[in-house]
């Protein structure tokens, strides 16, 4: 395990494998820590099981064998997740939407206090204007928003993000990983963060994981430290260009190995 | 919109063409009323029996509502008892085709038999007939969610009740209002049918047995009536399940979503 103590850490995956039904390996044995508020991104190839790793560490995925230990609750109160996809309810309004976790999990909240969160969820990500909206009548970006929204509106121990930015143009990403990015500063939830986009990856995180092609192994494991509050001009700093092409290499070469 | 009311024009002006055409033919072959009755004499039978028509049209609706709200009760719990697992579906499916696939007609004698009361009667039969699209359709509704939303449902440890109402029901609603537009037209063919069959009479007799009296007696203009009001009734009640429909799902669904957006 690495340096950190046990009650500092927000997870701990201890010898994980996990073998499809069909036989495929889609993981050889994973050991990882991710030390609580830190930020952790996933970088590799399509199909080198990092999506896979996260739902089993959400607890959406049985693993073969190994154990994960979780230092959340379980539920809504624990636990938010954003998909590739918006995966909102169309039938609701965007509050709606972002109710729904305040809604299944028990809080002892008045309907009063339900809207407070959902309204203060919402003008974290600048929608505080379009509670009454339908989602299809939001863009792509507004409605990621959104699904970000309700993965915070909970005030969760552990933030689970599952290529969520994938589908975007490239402007409302930058945007969208500044708007994140500026989130985290101020709460300090853990994050664990999947994504094929090395820049987004190094812009985010604190610590970036590189795994291989299938069965997914951990070929590279960094930590990105820079001067904090980080800002959108460190996109254009060497160390961010340099950490980007370290990253580029680490994949390039586990590619390789195929 | 001239668009629109050419949409309404063009199949308009082709119905009072082929309307004026019939009543030309009947006129110049001098063909009689009881052998086929032009519209001029329909639309006189329909003015002269109006009021006992009416009456006779009241109850057939009375008994294609009733087996229509039934349908649509009973259909959506059965397809959520069918939903709940697949053993329960592939053990008890193929018995809801059952249903479908047999001929209301061949039931009937057996149902006059074994119940008395005629409008059960009625009710059962029209039910037999509507029933099977709301079972079919509302399945699959209930089997298409959005598997990240349930995936999310679970990660949130959604109890069954709350994942049944905030997820499974929504999803299925649009699907389930599909199979009842369709039911609609059944109920009424069922009951229609089944007042047939049945051979109901006297005052308290539906509009599909008045059709049947009156062309026994040869009123094939009183006949032509009772077809008209049945057919009008059949359009009505699907132009109104239609608009049920798009109230319904006017906020997001893409059936109901506005052409000009």
């Amino acid at each position: 395990m690495s340096g950190t103590t046990a009650t500092a850490s927000a997870v701990t995956v201890d010898h994980v494998t996990k073998v499809f039904p069909s036989g495929t390996e889609a993981l050889a044995p994973i050991d990882l820590s991710v030390a609580a508020g830190s930020f952790v991104s996933f970088v590799g190839p399509s199909g080198c099981g990092k999506s896979t790793l996260l739902r089993m560490i959400a607890g959406l995925v049985p693993s073969t064998s190994g154990t994960i230990s979780r230092a959340w609750p379980p539920g809504a109160k624990g636990i938010g997740f954003v998909f590739q996809d918006p995966t909102l309810m169309p039938w609701a309004t965007v509050a709606g939407n972002v109710e729904l976790p305040l809604q299944i999990a028990q809080f002892d909240l008045t309907a009063a206090a339900r809207k407070e969160k959902v309204m203060e969820a919402l003008r974290l990500v600048g929608l505080e204007g379009f509670a009454m909206a339908y989602p299809r009548e939001l863009s792509g970006g507004m409605r990621m928003r959104v699904s970000i929204a309700r993965a915070i509106v909970t005030q969760p121990r552990v933030l689970l993000l599952d290529e969520p930015f994938a589908a975007l143009d490239e402007f409302t990403r930058f945007q969208l990983n500044e708007d994140l990015l500026t989130l985290w500063q101020k709460n300090r939830w853990t994050v664990l963060f999947v994504t094929h986009s090395i820049r987004e990856a190094v812009f985010l995180s604190e610590r970036i994981v590189v795994m291989s092609p299938r069965p997914g192994r951990v070929v590279l494991d960094k930590a990105v430290t820079f001067v904090a509050p980080r800002t959108p001009a460190l996109r254009d700093a060497h160390a961010f260009t340099d950490t980007c092409a370290e990253i580029g290499r680490s994949l390039g070469n586990a590619m390789g190995e195929l | 919109m001239p668009s629109s009311l050419r949409n309404a024009a063009l199949p308009m002006a082709f119905g009072i063409a082929l309307l004026a055409l019939w009543e030309w033919a009947v006129r110049h072959y001098a063909v009689p009323e009881y052998v086929v009755p032009g519209p001029v004499a329909i639309a006189h039978a329909l003015g002269r029996d109006g009021a006992d028509l009416l009456a006779g049209l009241a109850v057939t609706l009375q008994v294609t509502v009733a087996a229509l709200a039934l349908a649509a009760v009973t259909g959506a719990l059965l397809a959520f008892a069918l939903a709940q697992s697949r053993l329960v579906e592939q053990t008890l499916f193929p018995y809801a085709i059952f249903l479908q696939v047999t001929p209301i007609v061949t039931i009937a004698p057996f149902i006059i038999i074994w119940v008395s009361n005629v409008f059960v009667v009625l009710l059962i039969l029209a039910w037999m007939a509507a029933v099977f699209p709301i079972i079919s359709n509302t399945l699959l509704g209930l089997k298409s969610a959005d598997p990240n939303l349930r995936d999310l449902f679970r990660l949130y440890q959604a109890s069954r009740w709350q994942t049944a109402t905030k997820l499974l029901l929504p999803s299925a609603l649009p699907y389930f209002l599909g199979g009842l537009r369709i039911s609609g037209g059944l109920a009424l063919i069922g009951t229609v049918v089944a007042e047939m069959v049945a051979g109901t009479s006297g005052a308290r007799s539906g509009l599909a047995s008045r059709l049947l009296e009156a062309s026994y007696r040869l009123e094939l203009a009183r006949a032509m009536a009772c077809f008209v009001l049945l057919s009008v009734t059949g359009l009505v009640l699907y132009a109104a399940l239609d608009a049920l429909s798009n109230f319904l799902l006017r906020h997001w669904h893409e059936s109901a979503r506005s052409r000009e957006e």
